[in-house]
């Protein structure tokens, strides 16, 4: 398809301005209001609710920050690694949280995202990547 | 959410939409519109509303040919604004053009919207060469048979390389904007349109080059031999409606 000369609503790469961020989770009530507050903080935000969506975005736009459920219910299964394998083929400057209830270094074994712990995820939450700055932060 | 919310959602009716970006014939005076190109769009507000990230999404699912025939339908219906002699190029995977109904699926389609099928062009795109060769040729002899013109989209870009060009033996090498777009500051670029334009003309085929966005662009493809354009430079793409004056002049030329 020629798309090679067409705009896209945002830039391919993200650089030093709005922040991109892309949540993957099947859950709306889960998805949704992680997604309301980046967007509050003036991130351009995507949504994937399937495996096959989030790994579209994966592979055509570069984000900060994705937040990503490990286990959907209906992949029946870890099926976010693949997501995670996509963003770090394509995006490997992308700081991963990986949502989940049964995150263990097995079952992240191999892959290229961190954190690997919840612990450690709820920390890369809090203090996010170096260099990613919200509309109105300070430098 | 199921896990078929979003095609659901893009195959519903008019989910898709369309907008065309002319084709236009520079070698005389003034350019005229050679043909128009479709272009989809997925539904808006969603995450595929971008078209590459929507035929990737429909790529990893497996229903390229199910929704490139709700492309088809889409533009067709929207094709219909169009003045009678307008020549419409539609993009379709190669995957899809194998399929044994799809010509018989064109030709049906496009007669329903008073649309005869000599004034399409079906432009082949793809990710891979195709898996059954012999059912890809015999898709495009039928596409041929209702009297439309075959483009290969890309040419030089991924798979779109000598052996889809073999493969297809198409009226116009559409050469990809990456070899367009600046090519005044980069000899090799030059090279390789020069060497397209060589190839297409062995072939009796025709090139457009895609990404004409500077008057140094066009400059260039012209040096090159090349007299189909398509880009902002003379047309972005846009609905319907705004080609249905001017696109009376359109169906003069591609064949």
């Amino acid at each position: 398809m020629s798309t090679a000369h067409e705009s896209t609503p945002y830039p391919r790469h993200s650089g030093h301005g709005t922040p991109h961020v892309l949540v993957v989770d099947d859950d709306q009530a889960v998805a949704q209001p992680i997604a309301s507050y980046f967007r509050r903080l003036g991130c351009a935000t995507d949504v994937a609710s399937e495996r096959e969506e989030a790994e579209a975005l994966a592979v055509y736009r570069r984000y900060d920050l994705a937040i990503l459920d490990l286990h959907f219910a209906s992949w029946g299964g870890p099926g976010g690694l693949d997501v995670l394998d996509e963003i770090g083929e394509h995006s490997p400057g992308t700081a991963v949280v990986v949502l989940s209830g049964h995150v263990t270094h097995d079952t992240l074994g191999g892959a290229p995202g961190r954190p690997h712990r919840a612990l450690e995820a709820a920390a890369s939450l809090r203090d996010r990547p170096r260099g990613l700055r919200f509309p109105g932060e300070a430098r | 959410l199921t896990d078929a919310f979003l095609l659901g959602r893009l195959l519903a009716p008019r989910a898709l939409s369309a907008v065309f970006q002319p084709v236009f014939e520079v070698g005389g005076d003034a350019p005229r519109p050679h043909y128009l190109e479709a272009l989809i769009r997925g539904p808006r507000g969603t995450s595929v509303q971008s078209p590459e990230i929507l035929f990737e999404y429909v790529r990893r699912r497996r229903r390229t040919a199910e929704v490139d025939r709700a492309c088809v339908r889409e533009i067709l219906a929207e094709a219909r604004q169009l003045s009678p002699e307008t020549v419409l190029g539609l993009n379709v995977h190669a995957s899809t053009v194998g399929a044994s109904d799809f010509a018989d699926f064109l030709g049906a389609a496009a007669l329903g919207h008073a649309i005869h099928p000599s004034r399409l062009v079906v432009e082949i795109v793809e990710h891979a060469p195709p898996r059954d060769p012999e059912a890809f040729h015999d898709g495009l002899d039928r596409l041929r048979d209702l009297g439309a013109a075959i483009a290969l989209d890309d040419v030089g870009f991924g798979h779109s390389n000598y052996r889809m060009i073999l493969e297809c033996r198409p009226d116009y090498f559409k050469i990809d904007a990456y070899f367009v777009t600046g090519a005044r500051d980069d000899y090799y670029r030059r090279v390789v349109l020069a060497s397209v334009a060589a190839l297409a003309q062995s072939f009796g085929a025709r090139v457009v080059a895609e990404g004409v966005e500077s008057e140094d662009d066009l400059a260039v493809v012209r040096e090159a031999g090349i007299d189909l354009v398509q880009g902002w430079l003379l047309a972005a793409a846009s609905p319907a409606r705004n080609f249905a004056p001017a696109s009376r002049r359109c169906g003069e030329a591609a064949r």
